[in-house]
């Protein structure tokens, strides 16, 4: 599993979809897999098997886990913006999950056999703590720094007030207005409401870190498929050759019955849904600050007293 | 003279990289002693806007106050 890389990616996947999918859907969308599942996880008796495999579940880490609970989203709230912020939330939270030993069930149900680079050690069966240590002296820390790094480098701009006021607030004026209005939050409270998962990212990177360092004491281990001291935590048994054909026959059948889904009742669900107009988005946080439900309208030229 | 869509007036909120650091170097100090009270998916995001927006808001409203009923 992967740690703060699921907080980094937030910006990364920001700076690409811009306007068209809400910020607050891909952050729940990259937790979806594991919100109800990860508290049972380091109680079960085979963490890793019941983290991703099946029988247990792993089925929270497949793609179509994904798009059910889009087309779910889609179907009630008919947002568009929502059901694909949810949609790249889930599915970049899974492909991030791929580089442990356990991997994922990508293709469940078309395929149950667990997808891998085994670039560093599930560890959830040394418990939570020693699984911040197991992973932060593995690969799996570099990955969240390399995640880091291409935030800082390449998504700097999507930290910025003013990304965050002319593109993050209109993207999905509804829920950021919602959040303004309830807990009285101006655009500085939900500007560091947004920042705040980058930084709840850096602040559990350098504790855990710390932690592995200097009370676990465990070794530092950045080689591939490390750390050492932990036992490995596959959850297949099979050989790389059966894995490639039943997961290229669970990709074909996947596409298929994607297809076939689009065809019945996707693309009917997709255009009964709206993107939210230009117009009440608005220049910027006026989104917000200016909808009709706001207590805070600025007076127009037809309203202004004479 | 040609109309412009109306721009919020108010310049983008701006808040110094020193309150960043500060507030960061705080969460890792309490967060490497107390683990889970801070390393947790509800306290961890939500961390910087108490640090930086509701505590120091609502020490203001206090001073405030205090201020205004020592000056009766």
């Amino acid at each position: 599993m992967s740690w703060a890389a699921h907080e980094f990616e937030l910006y990364f996947i920001q700076k690409h979809v811009g306007t068209k999918a809400s910020f607050l859907a891909v952050v729940i969308g990259t937790q979806l897999p594991d919100t109800f599942t990860k508290t049972f996880v380091y109680a079960a008796d085979d963490p890793a098997a019941f983290h991703r495999g099946w029988p247990g579940v792993g089925f929270s880490h497949s793609l179509l886990f994904g798009v059910a609970f889009a087309v779910a989203v889609l179907a009630i709230t008919k947002s568009r913006s929502w059901a694909l912020g949810l949609l790249i939330g889930h599915w970049a939270h899974i492909l991030t999950d791929f580089a442990d030993t356990a991997g994922v069930m990508l293709f469940f149900p078309f395929s149950t056999e667990p997808v891998t680079i085994s670039m560093w050690k599930h560890a959830a069966v040394e418990g939570r703590y020693g699984d911040a240590a197991a992973y932060y002296s593995s690969l799996g820390g570099v990955w969240d720094f390399f995640w880091l790094l291409m935030t800082l480098v390449f998504a700097w701009k999507t930290l910025t007030p003013s990304y965050f006021r002319e593109v993050v607030v209109p993207a999905d004026p509804r829920v950021w207005g919602w959040l303004h209005r309830t807990f009285r939050l101006p655009e500085r409270g939900l500007l560091l409401l947004y920042q705040g998962l980058l930084f709840y990212g850096v602040g559990r990177m350098i504790a855990w870190f710390l932690y592995a360092r200097f009370d676990a004491q465990t070794p530092f281990e950045p080689f591939w498929g490390g750390p050492g001291y932990v036992e490995g935590n596959d959850i297949s048994d099979s050989g790389w050759v059966e894995v490639l054909i039943r997961t290229g026959i669970g990709a074909i059948l996947f596409v298929a019955f994607m297809w076939l889904c689009w065809r019945a009742f996707g693309r009917r669900l997709w255009e009964r849904g709206y993107d939210v107009p230009a117009a009440v988005r608005g220049p910027g946080l006026h989104a917000i600050f200016e909808l009709p439900s706001s207590k805070r309208r600025t007076p127009t030229k037809d309203t202004e007293p004479v | 003279m040609s109309s412009t869509p109306a721009t919020t007036s108010a310049p983008p909120v701006r808040i110094s990289a020193g309150w960043y650091v500060a507030a960061l170097i705080i969460y890792v100090v309490i967060a490497y002693f107390t683990k889970t009270v801070l390393l947790n998916w509800v306290m961890g995001p939500l961390f910087l806007l108490l640090t930086l927006y509701i505590i120091p808001t609502a020490a203001a409203a206090g001073l405030r106050k205090l201020k205004t009923r020592t000056s009766r």
